[in-house]
């Protein structure tokens, strides 16, 4: 037996998946106080880069266990979704995301967190996350050739540096553990 | 305490991150006694002395798709597994394959991913148009495989995407 253990036609489970999965993620982002604006924005500050650490904690965890439940045959990768990659718009799309992160001092996720929390920040920033939608959704048509621009399929780090799985996992570990470094001799410097 | 804590879990990602790099695919190896499509196919193509090629399978699989030279396991006889030096058992999956092969022979193998293995592998792989210099001279080498027994290499457009799926992101 081998994940993923839900089919693609199995869409009860896969709410019900989807729903402990989400219930889980938010408690993870409450506990690392990821619900609160101040502590977002700490990051641009260079004051608190709890953000930075426990995104990167929590990408390397993920990598690190997918790459070995596969190796041991637990984990079928060719079933798990790969996100399309449109390189234009989603450059586009990063910034903007930035720009709205320092602004609201809240993401999508944890926008959620901080509604979910009472804090009434959160619940604002979830309104303008709708209204966006719906004015996206409003006006897609007439940037539909720059929405679908740049268009490299499911594309990875490995096909895109032509280096085996394993090195690029071994990169980004390298990587992980000298920005957390990185990121404790900073905020120490600037405390 | 917390400083050490930080540091015993730096080392433990770093060394199962060293690991990853050592074992390079994520792909699970063949075992021990398990031979990859790829490797069948150069055996076959070659046409290695004392191969023998066996399907494990109902003789209404083994009818509609099979490996090039394989014998339905019912039909062989004694005679030819004690000639035989390495006999390979495929099935439709690699578990399949564990049903066990004949004992008389004096290598006996499983095909790593079955027949599936075989048409993904060998008959039928893929390659990006993106691909990098290397990645297309390695390429090169599976599709001539291919061509040999019949199979068609193909090039992935990664741009024609025929819609575009729904955003999972988000943080």
């Amino acid at each position: 037996m081998s994940a993923p253990l839900i089919g693609d036609g199995s869409l009860g489970a896969s709410l019900v998946a989807a729903v402990a999965v989400g219930l889980g993620f938010g408690f993870a982002l409450e506990r690392a106080g990821l619900g609160s604006a101040r502590k977002l924005i700490g990051q641009f500050y260079g004051r608190d880069l709890a953000v930075m650490k426990v995104m990167f904690s929590a990408l390397t965890v993920a990598m690190l266990g997918v790459f070995w439940l596969s190796r041991f045959g637990l984990l079928d990768l060719r079933a798990v979704y790969v996100p399309l990659t449109y390189l234009w718009p989603q450059l586009f799309g990063g910034l903007l995301f930035g720009a709205g992160l320092v602004v609201a001092g809240l993401c999508p996720g944890t926008a959620c967190v901080a509604a979910a929390t009472g804090r009434i920040d959160g619940v604002f920033v979830l309104l303008g996350f709708l209204a966006g939608m719906v004015g996206a959704g409003l006006l897609l048509d007439r940037f539909a050739a720059f929405y679908e621009s740049g268009a490299h399929g499911a594309w990875t780090l490995p096909e895109l540096t032509g280096l085996p799985y394993g090195v690029v996992v071994a990169a980004v570990v390298v990587l992980a553990i000298a920005a957390f470094a990185g990121a404790e001799w900073f905020e120490r410097r600037v405390r | 305490m917390k400083r050490q804590a930080h540091a015993m879990l730096a080392l433990l990602v770093l060394g199962t991150g060293t690991l990853a790099a050592i074992a390079g695919s994520a792909v699970p190896a063949p075992a021990a006694d398990e031979v990859s499509a790829v490797d069948l196919a150069q055996w076959i193509r070659d046409r290695r002395p004392g191969l023998l090629v066996v399907d494990a399978r109902a003789a209404e699989a083994f009818d509609i798709d099979r490996l090039p030279g394989a014998h339905l396991i019912v039909d062989i006889d004694a005679d030819a597994l004690r000639s035989a030096d390495t006999v390979v058992v495929y099935a439709d999956a690699r578990d399949d394959a564990a049903l066990g092969g004949p004992s008389h022979a004096q290598r006996v193998l499983r095909l790593h991913g079955g027949i599936a293995a075989w048409n993904e592998d060998v008959l039928f792989p893929v390659l990006r148009a993106d691909a990098n210099a290397r990645q297309q001279r390695d390429f090169a080498t599976r599709a001539a495989l291919s061509r040999y027994f019949g199979g068609s290499p193909s090039l992935l457009d990664p741009g024609a995407v025929p819609a575009r799926g729904r955003s999972r992101r988000g943080c």
